[in-house]
């Protein structure tokens, strides 16, 4: 089984879109309170939710043709995003320590991915 | 041959937070950075939960989707208790997910996400006889090093 480009856009597209996803996340957790009218009027929130779900549109369409071995690290290509947001809208340094985890983490989900195609 | 490695603190930085208990600091509570040490654990600890209830969904959606090619009607889709479970799951993971975020970084508690992939694929061999492979393991093992990296720049 091939993969075509057009599955690997789409979920690399979904990840692009989760990312913000995690931003409108972390936004709306700072502006959580505990009552009903806080929670409805919570925009960010709202807009996280509303992205998270239209990244997943994307996934199942991505997922439905294609090898999981290049399809999964694709979706974890949605962290590199987040990382770069969270230093452009929250002021959130750059370490050493970020980009070793964050580069482990990417080389496990390749690793991962290799090993579905191993079972088949 | 000697290695040169300077240990630039990379924690020196920023905002400098109240030094404790901001909760009975209630004046500007929405106004950020003044999360404890305990705070961000507990964050960390959170993330850690919805990535286990993350995983025991999807295995509850697997389920449920083999259920759906059995009784492909709608009444089965109603009476579909995996289906109806792992979405249950799925929401009550979300709504603590974004209850972490609230303290601690987002870059460091995002990835940690991917923790999630873990359990999958252990769970995969236990419930679904997947076979465990090298890859695999190596997969399993870089993840959950990158995992610990970040969670133990996730106090400071």
């Amino acid at each position: 089984m091939t993969t075509p480009i057009s599955s690997i856009a789409l979920v690399t597209f979904g990840s692009f879109i989760g990312s913000f996803s995690a931003l409108g996340f972390k936004a709306g957790s700072r502006r959580l309170e505990k009552n009903l009218h806080s929670l409805l009027t919570n925009w960010p929130l709202a807009a996280g939710v509303a992205g998270y779900l239209l990244s997943s549109v994307f996934f199942i369409i991505g997922l439905k043709n294609g090898e999981l071995s290049i399809l999964f690290p694709m979706v974890s290509t949605g962290y590199i995003w987040t990382m770069l947001w969270s230093r452009l809208f929250f002021k959130e340094p750059f370490t050493r320590g970020k980009f070793l985890g964050l580069a482990l983490i990417l080389a496990g989900c390749v690793l991962l991915g290799l090993g579905t195609r191993q079972t088949g | 041959m000697p290695i040169l490695q300077r240990t630039v603190s990379e924690t020196t930085v920023s905002t400098i937070t109240a030094p404790d208990s901001p909760d009975s600091v209630i004046l500007n509570e929405v106004s950020v950075t003044a999360s404890t040490t305990g705070q961000k654990r507990r964050s960390l600890l959170m993330i850690v939960v919805f990535t286990v209830l993350s995983a025991t969904a999807q295995v509850l959606l697997k389920f449920g989707t083999i259920q759906i090619k059995l009784h492909p009607t709608f009444l089965g889709l109603l009476t579909n208790f995996p289906l109806l479970g792992g979405m249950a799951l799925y929401g009550i993971g979300a709504a603590l997910m974004v209850i972490a975020l609230r303290h601690g970084e987002l870059s460091v508690l995002y990835p940690l996400i991917s923790l999630s992939y873990v359990w999958v694929a252990v769970l995969s061999v236990v419930i679904f006889g997947e076979i465990m492979n090298v890859y695999k393991v190596a997969g399993i093992c870089a993840i959950m090093a990158g995992v610990a990296v970040l969670g133990s720049r996730a106090h400071k």
